[in-house]
């Protein structure tokens, strides 16, 4: 009888996980019970360009950044996570709730103004969005998280890996995609992440707290000047906070050079799939 | 030992009450679980009450029904409305789930969900919202929701009411979310601090309550069909006569054994 190596196989079949997760997230309950989930799974290269992408959306929201360092771990260790994405249709309304949760008093006015709303590029979601079909939307991915969870695999339902692998072509007809990464198979990835402690000096951490905490940090503010403790000999040197506007235009050559980056690895994307079938047929063997 | 006895029937006894109980526990964990759902930023957003009692859940029946029969009058929303009362008043037990940050303390992510714009500003020039922080005392609305919503917050609520239904999965209880049961339930005063909620029914009986479920459901029920043969059986038992010096009913008994004994098949085996 020949001897199986239980940790390779562990992670061979991560991508069973991903269909067990599917089927959950197809069984999930809806309110409406109108949502349509689309839905694929990358594995292996095929998540080359969405881990790409992530660097490139990391440049205008960090979190994205934080996600790619996370995958870059995992790949760094060989144990590439499989990747679950699941996206869906909520720009418009066919529920005649009129209930006035987006905003609007019917939802033929909600409808009618989505038709008048492009979406503009790289957008993270593209709203606006019939908050019922997106209440169903989402539990139907907490549905597929819960799946994951019952089965014992670290997993992490993040808009940042569904909207990078968007960009890049993959469910790129749905309105909002979330990606759920499964694995690798370990206690804990995607949360405390390691990655992410890396990179995270001390002072940086302390720039943070600073940045986002400023009141914890406050000295008496009674002699019209409050102060910042931001060093233990604080009265040495204090600090305060600086409120300016923010020039806007400084960020225009980052966002024009995220959109024709997005734009080179979607081509690049196209170009494999067209010789290779259909986008994501790594394997030879999946569906699209 | 004390002894536990459950049984469904009569509904509300002591013996169905053991078995609401049971329920009731598995209720509490599934708030339990809507609170451990995935959130963007682990912010704390979401508050629970569990409504549990014969008028309790009799209260937000008449007000679903109210809403249908007002201001969703003849129409699919409106029926369903009145159906989904049923199922409240079938239930054991009434899960509110409330999101308190959709509409006062957005995500502010600039995802775009909500007006389809690279910025929260759809959502903030629909309030009244000095320095950016939301008015939160601005409450009247016409609508059933007071939207918009911030799209971030909604989508945490989708996952902590579908933490909610996998936890009544995994315990056997049949679960569904509603829509019409939250605004009831709002209406009336419960989540007082969420400005969207979702009613979860839940039961442990011989028939899920929440699905087959046949045409006027509001007329035609378990409920209605028990006060219906109350209410004939009464009528027809006025024809009777003395049952103290006449039965026919046992005549009957007596013809039926006089034919079974003069029956040559018969052989009187049982």
């Amino acid at each position: 009888m020949p001897v199986y190596d239980a940790n390779l196989l562990a992670h061979e079949k991560l991508f069973d996980i991903a269909v067990f997760c599917a089927q959950s997230a197809l069984k999930a309950p809806q309110i409406t019970g109108k949502v349509e989930l689309k839905m694929q799974i990358l594995t292996g290269e095929d998540l080359n360009p969405v881990l790409e992408a992530l660097t490139v959306l990391g440049r205008i929201d960090m979190f994205n950044f934080l996600s790619f360092a996370t995958w870059q771990s995992a790949a760094a260790q060989g144990r590439m996570p499989v990747l679950l994405l699941i996206g869906a249709d909520v720009r418009q309304s066919d529920l005649n709730y009129n209930c006035g949760a987006c905003g609007f008093p019917t939802c033929a006015a909600f409808n009618q103004y989505s038709r008048s709303v492009k979406p503009p590029p790289y957008i993270m979601v593209k709203g606006p969005v019939c908050i019922w079909r997106l209440i169903d939307y989402a539990g139907a991915c907490d549905w597929a998280c819960a799946a994951a969870w019952q089965y014992n695999i670290t997993n992490r339902i993040e808009i940042a890996t569904g909207w990078a692998a968007r960009e890049v072509g993959y469910l790129d007809e749905c309105d909002v995609v979330h990606g759920l990464p499964l694995g690798p198979c370990t206690d804990l990835h995607w949360y405390s992440r390691d990655a992410v402690t890396a990179m995270m000096e001390y002072d940086i951490w302390l720039g943070r707290m600073h940045q986002n905490y400023p009141t914890l940090f406050g000295t008496f503010p009674g002699e019209g000047r409050p102060d910042l403790k931001i060093r233990p000999d604080w009265w040495t040197q204090p600090a305060e906070v600086e409120i300016k506007q923010i020039p806007l235009e400084q960020f225009e050559a980052t966002y024009a050079s995220v959109e024709s980056d997005l734009k080179a690895i979607r081509e690049r994307v196209k170009g494999l799939a067209a010789g290779q079938g259909k986008p994501g047929s790594g394997k030879g063997e999946k569906v699209l | 030992m004390p002894e536990i006895y459950m049984n469904d029937w009569p509904p509300f006894a002591p013996d169905d009450q053991n078995r609401r109980e049971a329920t009731l526990v598995a209720v509490k964990l599934m708030a339990n679980a809507a609170q451990t759902a995935p959130n963007a930023g682990g912010v704390s957003q979401i508050e629970a009450s569990i409504v549990y009692g014969y008028r309790e859940q009799e209260q937000i029946a008449r007000k679903m029904e109210e809403i249908g029969n007002t201001r969703y009058a003849d129409t699919l929303l409106g029926r369903r409305f009145l159906y989904e009362a049923v199922m409240v008043r079938e239930s054991d037990a009434v899960l509110l789930l409330g999101n308190f940050r959709a509409k006062d303390t957005p995500m502010d992510a600039k995802c775009g969900a909500c007006g389809g714009r690279r910025d929260c500003s759809f959502l903030y020039s629909r309030r009244e919202a000095p320095s950016g922080l939301i008015d939160p005392t601005r409450r009247q609305h016409e609508t059933l929701i007071d939207g918009p919503l911030c799209g971030v917050r909604c989508q945490d609520f989708g996952y902590a009411i579908g933490s909610a239904l996998w936890m009544a999965n995994r315990l056997l209880v049949d679960a569904r979310a509603y829509m019409t049961v939250g605004v009831a339930a709002l209406e009336l005063g419960y989540l007082r601090d969420s400005c969207i909620c979702v009613g979860v029914l839940a039961a442990s009986l011989a028939k899920n309550p929440y699905v087959d479920v046949n045409t006027d459901y509001h007329v035609i029920n378990l409920g209605r069909l028990v006060d219906g043969v109350r209410k004939h059986y009464a009528l027809g038992r006025q024809a009777g006569g003395d049952y103290r010096f006449s039965d026919p009913g046992l005549q009957a008994a007596r013809a039926r054994r006089r034919e079974k004994r003069s029956d040559p098949q018969d052989d009187g085996t049982p």
